[in-house]
């Protein structure tokens, strides 16, 4: 079984499986997590920290989460589509239903487009 | 201070030689600080010298806003009135009359859209959060049944409303609105007008007209609306006159349109004039028979 990702806030404990994470955006000192069925959780803290939670947790587990620019991180397992020049991504998968559209800086997609191509060549990287 | 730019992209966890996750500069890093350290200091000593009074201003805000929330509970029931009504008044203090509206026995809530005017348990409706006018959606924090519908904190001022618990206050932070999401309850933020007693001073707005108030006093909710025109400043003079401990404002004005029935075989009294092209995100506070 794989490990689970536990956030707490001054009154909750969340436990959830890195898989059900499709991404996780920030709005200041807000950070929102978003899960494949599209239930959100708001969280008070930035995304800086939640980056450090997933990394201290999941260890090496972590790389199937990618930092996208200032505002957000997303499950690698779910990128679907990336488009550069309209500044879109999209999530998917056939395990949800749902998809998530979300937009992104031009050069954080081209990036992403080059670790994505990189992938191809090199596993090293758990993509 | 985080380093991390818009166009940037790495993996997290990965420790790899060629990690795409940019290098830290521990050294620059702290230099960066006492830099920033050291002009924040000096910016201070000269602000300190031309404005001696400063001290006594931080002090007096540090003390209010650790003590700026007051709540109700309407699970308080008077055993002597079980009445699910509207308890309606008036007074008058510093030539500012009022009309006070205290809910007995009634659920509050908040709706995005005009509720049904014909639907009699609903015994008061007022709108709420100011709708922006560039993009007509709501301005600042704003929770429906636990979903945040936007987003800011533009206004200090809040009433969030959790199982059956109305909190009004001023803090700046955001259990509160945690809270409401968590829980499935509302929660908007509007012009605070009086904390912890103390009628706030300053507004930006200077005309006068018809205002209203969600405001607490000696523990009990109230709805108050000035019955003429007045200014902000007068308005909220008057609140803490009659005791009002917390108060945000509620939208007033002659567009503000919501109306009431002190009783539910009643018939409802309107006020404001109902605009036919309003925005379709404007809220409105109910206070309904459970």
């Amino acid at each position: 079984m794989g490990k689970f990702l536990v956030i707490t806030n001054t009154n909750e404990a969340i436990r959830v499986s890195p898989d059900r994470i499709a991404y996780i955006s920030s709005d200041g000192n807000y950070t929102t997590m978003v899960l494949t069925d599209k239930e959100e959780r708001v969280f008070s803290f930035n995304l800086v920290a939640f980056e450090r939670i997933i990394e201290q947790q999941l260890g090496t587990e972590a790389q199937i989460f990618i930092r996208l620019g200032k505002s957000i991180i997303i499950n690698s397992k779910f990128i679907y589509y990336v488009n550069v020049s309209k500044q879109q991504i999209i999530l998917a998968d056939i395990s949800f239903r749902n998809q998530f559209d979300l937009e992104a800086s031009r050069e954080a997609l081209k990036a992403l487009k080059t670790v994505l191509e990189e992938s191809t060549k090199s596993r090293r990287i758990g993509l | 201070m985080s380093t991390m730019h818009d166009n940037e992209v790495y993996i997290l966890g990965s420790q790899l030689p060629n990690s795409n996750k940019p290098p830290k500069h521990p050294q620059q890093k702290w230099l960066w600080i006492v830099a920033l350290c050291s002009i924040g200091l000096i910016i201070f000593g000269i602000y300190r010298i031309n404005n001696p009074h400063i001290a006594t201003i931080t002090e007096n805000t540090t003390t209010e806003s650790l003590q700026s929330e007051d709540s109700y509970s309407n699970t308080i029931i008077d055993p002597s009135d079980t009445v699910q009504r509207i308890a309606l008044y008036e007074e008058s203090i510093n030539d500012v009359p009022m009309q006070l509206f205290e809910p007995r026995n009634l659920a509050i809530k908040l709706q995005v859209g005009l509720p049904d005017i014909n639907d009699k348990s609903i015994l008061y409706v007022a709108e709420a959060a100011f709708v922006r006018a560039d993009n007509k959606r709501i301005m600042d924090d704003f929770v429906l049944e636990g979903k945040q519908l936007a987003y800011g904190k533009a206004n200090t001022g809040y009433c969030s409303m959790i199982n059956g618990q109305v909190y009004i206050g001023a803090k700046n932070d955001s259990i509160r609105l945690l809270e409401a999401i968590n829980q499935k309850g509302y929660f908007f933020r509007q012009f605070l007008l009086v904390n912890n007693g103390y009628p706030v001073k300053e507004f930006f707005q200077k005309n006068k007209a018809v205002r209203r108030a969600i405001a607490l006093r000696q523990g009990k909710l109230v709805i108050v609306e000035s019955k003429n025109k007045e200014s902000l400043h007068d308005f909220a003079q008057a609140l803490a006159d009659i005791d009002i401990s917390q108060a945000v404002y509620l939208i007033g004005g002659t567009e503000s349109y919501g109306w009431y029935r002190t009783k539910p075989e009643n018939a409802a009294i309107m006020f404001g004039t109902k605009v036919k092209q309003k925005p379709s995100s404007t809220s409105y506070i109910i206070f309904q028979r459970e």
